[in-house]
């Protein structure tokens, strides 16, 4: 059995509104004996969509600050975006001499200072040794549901500086879904964005519900993400499309570490209490 | 309005960080862009092109249609010119921010981040969750720790 040590970055959304997902993914986590370590200074990653908009130089040094804390252990990430944003800026920070010079000497930072490795979790549940341990523990038969899965953005996106499988036809999440012994079904446009990103409302929902008539074609029983923003978009999102133009999809939504735990036959139903959308067909 | 000063272009930082004056209009980044897709007035290779020659109007607005991108980073997987198509984007919207012009919801996340530390508060329900779910206590000095560290230089 693999044992890795990890400083873990729970990130904002999950910390703030989504604690259940947070302890999900520490609870499989644990059961696949990766050590983390908590890092009570982790701040906001910071976020790149909306923080990095404001000033390039605030996004380098709070990212500098975060990827500077408590030793040279990698940072093992709940969220793509997080894992993106930090690890866009480790790139910007290698590659720019006079910027990293600036950053280094505001954070007061030594010169020996290394910036760590960061990935999200699922590079980690998607290695070969830790997928043949889930599928060892997977006690459950899953055999009868159909699972759609949803990559999003910064899970693979810019490639060059998360470096996690592939930015166009990515496998992971399916190879861990595949893992608890649940069917993968194919979607059109599985690739596209859920659209929470945008800040335009009206474009983030058109998006959303393409995706969802995508995903009513291809009659899955559930929709399984990486992303606390994409879980966020399309759980809370089908709720507001329900409200705004009477669409009634009634997907639910499944964090795919809370998939793994129904895989083994551990309790996550508790949690499924906090979902708009219920995934009736496991209760 | 903007206009052209000393023959230097008003959205340099946007052309030195992104080289959008390296497309060739091939389109390749409309094709299966989100915010393309899904809206009437977002088209990537449009704006490179406007950055380029230094057309600023409208771009660097409240209403831009900047502020639609998703940050997908599908344009920037795809291009073959070399154009980095998200730095573009947030170079322009850096800009917006150094004017004091951006919508509102995106100031009220900002201003999240530099107060608090994260990009939402923690509510009494949340913290109480937290417990129950044996989760590790969220530092109170988050926002203090972003303030310090931006503080000097941003």
């Amino acid at each position: 059995m693999v044992e890795k040590r990890y400083k873990f970055f729970p990130g904002c959304l999950a910390r703030v509104k989504l604690p259940h997902i947070e302890k999900s993914v520490r609870t499989v986590l644990e059961a696949v004996r990766v050590e983390l370590v908590d890092v009570n200074e982790f701040t906001c990653c910071p976020d790149p969509v909306v923080f990095r908009s404001a000033s390039r130089l605030e996004w380098l040094l709070l990212a500098g600050h975060n990827l500077s804390l408590d030793g040279g252990d990698p940072i093992l990430t709940l969220c793509p975006g997080c894992a993106s944003s930090l690890a866009e800026a480790s790139f910007v920070l290698k590659n720019e001499m006079e910027t990293a010079r600036r950053v280094t000497e505001a954070l007061k930072l030594n010169h020996e200072f290394i910036i760590p490795q960061v990935s999200h979790f699922l590079k980690v549940l998607a290695g070969e040794e830790i997928l043949e341990s889930i599928k060892g523990m997977v006690k459950r038969d899953l055999s009868g549901l159909r699972v759609a899965t949803h990559y999003g953005c910064h899970l693979v996106r810019p490639s060059f500086a998360v470096g996690f499988d592939d930015p166009e036809k990515p496998k992971s999440l399916d190879d861990v879904v595949a893992a608890t012994g649940a069917m993968v079904v194919e979607y059109e446009d599985k690739m596209l964005c859920c659209g929470r990103p945008a800040i335009d409302e009206e474009t983030s929902r058109a998006i959303l519900e393409h995706k969802l008539e995508c995903l009513r074609d291809a009659s899955c029983d559930i929709l399984v993400v990486a992303c606390p923003f994409c879980f966020e978009q399309f759980d809370l999102g089908q709720v507001v499309l329900a409200r705004k133009k009477g669409r009634d999809y009634n997907l639910p939504i499944l964090y795919v570490s809370q998939l793994i735990e129904i895989g083994m036959g551990m309790s996550g139903e508790a949690s499924w209490k906090y979902h708009r959308i219920k995934p009736h067909k496991l209760l | 309005m903007y206009v052209l000063r000393h023959g230097q272009n008003p959205l340099y930082q946007a052309v030195r960080l992104g080289l959008p004056n390296l497309c060739y209009t091939c389109g390749i980044c409309v094709g299966d862009c989100p915010a393309a897709r899904f809206s009437d007035d977002f088209n990537p290779r449009q704006i490179f092109l406007r950055v380029s020659l230094g057309i600023a109007d409208g771009l660097i607005a409240e209403q831009s249609p900047i502020w639609k991108c998703t940050t997908c980073y599908t344009c920037a997987e795809r291009c073959p010119a070399g154009v980095k198509p998200v730095e573009v984007i947030i170079a322009l919207r850096n800009m917006c921010f150094q004017e004091g012009i951006v919508p509102h919801q995106v100031s009220k996340i900002h201003q999240a981040v530099v107060t608090k530390g994260i990009v939402s508060a923690l509510t009494e329900t949340i913290l109480r969750r937290r417990r129950e779910l044996g989760l590790p206590e969220v530092s109170e000095d988050l926002g203090a720790i972003v303030k310090s560290v931006i503080g000097e230089d941003g």
